[in-house]
């Protein structure tokens, strides 16, 4: 899971460069020009991939520290 | 019913902002223990909403918010392309990869500082005194882009309201009158409130700028066009937009090679002094978590 979350922000990072657009002046609904929809479509896609991240390819070893600072804490 | 001179108004709801972001920095004062470490780092007491919207707040400085704005108008919508939807990647990134390393190291060590850091990874006392000019040269333009910025608006926003003083600016607060306003009252916040008061201060202007930024768009997207209806009036808006400011073919602001290189400019969050402070005031590591995912669809 680790290994897809990197390739999706690696993915976004190739798809952000939108070349294919360049010079699309097509407005979706009227009024939404697709180069600009093309782009808030990378935003969802980037806070959709930090959530995969997060969730899945969060440091394990950061668990261990925090709770290593919680007794110490306890401890004082 | 009274009636004031255009731009008077203006000038009461800035002076009402400015004075709840007073009353923020003297408040936060009273949680104050005392220490240097709650001063400079808030006691790591920061929470993962507070951490967002601070992180959020510091990133989206004067370049974003004024800056990217006027661009847009200028070189059209690909300027989203070129500077939000990139950052909301790399920011996210550094969060993910140095933030919460950062964190780690600074709770472990000790720091309370960048410099810091530095001198004792690097094992260089000299490096830290290199370092701190550097750094210090590279913010000021940074800050110094912010405190035009506000003057800039402040000047502009209240145009009309003290016309025999300021003729001039047709009647606005002069810019430098305005930023020293300002700085004044950011220094005061930050000097009472130390870290806690930046974060909240940040947290409370953020929500501001979120929400004003949505609250004008309806309010100018619904009357742009002349219609009553809110989807017709953003059609006829975007059909008198010129093609050249709908694409990016032909503008050499927008040339495909620059469009790429811009993705390296956020990177530069991952070296800002006071992001870095931010960084460190997190209580738990998991608190970057809502962060890193929220990052990019708040700056959406």
């Amino acid at each position: 899971m680790k290994y897809l979350v990197w390739s999706l922000v690696v993915a976004l990072i190739i798809l952000h460069q939108d070349y294919w657009n360049w010079d699309n002046a097509e407005l979706v609904w009227g009024f939404f020009p697709l180069t600009l929809l093309y782009q808030v479509c990378i935003s969802l896609g980037a806070g959709f991939t930090w959530f995969l991240a997060v969730k899945f390819a969060w440091p394990q070893e950061l668990e261990y520290i925090e709770q290593q600072m919680e007794n110490e804490q306890g401890e004082k | 019913m009274v009636v004031f001179e255009p731009g008077v108004t203006q000038l009461i709801i800035i002076c009402i902002y400015l004075a709840l972001l007073l009353t923020l920095g003297l408040c936060s004062n009273r949680l104050f223990s005392g220490s240097s470490k709650d001063y400079m780092l808030a006691s790591h007491s920061i929470g993962p909403f507070l951490l967002l919207m601070s992180i959020f707040g510091t990133t989206m400085t004067a370049f974003a918010l004024v800056g990217s704005t006027g661009e847009a108008y200028k070189e059209g919508v690909g300027v989203y392309g070129l500077l939000a939807s990139s950052s909301g990647i790399i920011h996210s990134l550094c969060f993910f990869v140095l933030g919460v390393k950062l964190w780690s190291l600074g709770r472990r060590h000790g720091y309370t500082t960048q410099i810091e850091f530095f001198r004792d990874r690097l094992e260089s006392d000299k490096l830290g005194l290199v370092l701190f000019p550097v750094l210090v040269g590279l913010v000021i333009p940074y800050l110094l882009i912010g405190v035009m910025a506000s003057g800039t608006v402040v000047s502009a926003v209240t145009r009309g309201a003290f016309p025999v003083w300021f003729e001039a600016t047709q009647g606005g607060v002069p810019g430098w009158l305005g930023s020293l306003v300002i700085c004044g009252v950011v220094l005061t916040y930050v000097f009472f409130g130390g870290m806690r008061g930046t974060a909240w201060a940040n947290t409370f202007q953020t929500i501001v700028f979120m929400v004003l930024g949505v609250v004008t768009f309806y309010v100018i997207a619904s009357r742009i066009g002349g219609q009553d209806d809110f989807l017709e009036n953003l059609r006829i808006a975007s059909e008198s937009v010129p093609r050249d400011k709908l694409v990016r073919e032909g503008n050499h602001n927008m040339a495909f090679l620059k469009f790429v290189t811009y993705m390296f400019v956020p990177l530069s969050v991952g070296m800002f002094p006071h992001l870095f402070q931010h960084w460190l005031t997190a209580r738990k590591a998991s608190n970057f978590k809502l962060a890193v995912v929220a990052h990019p669809l708040f700056i959406m």
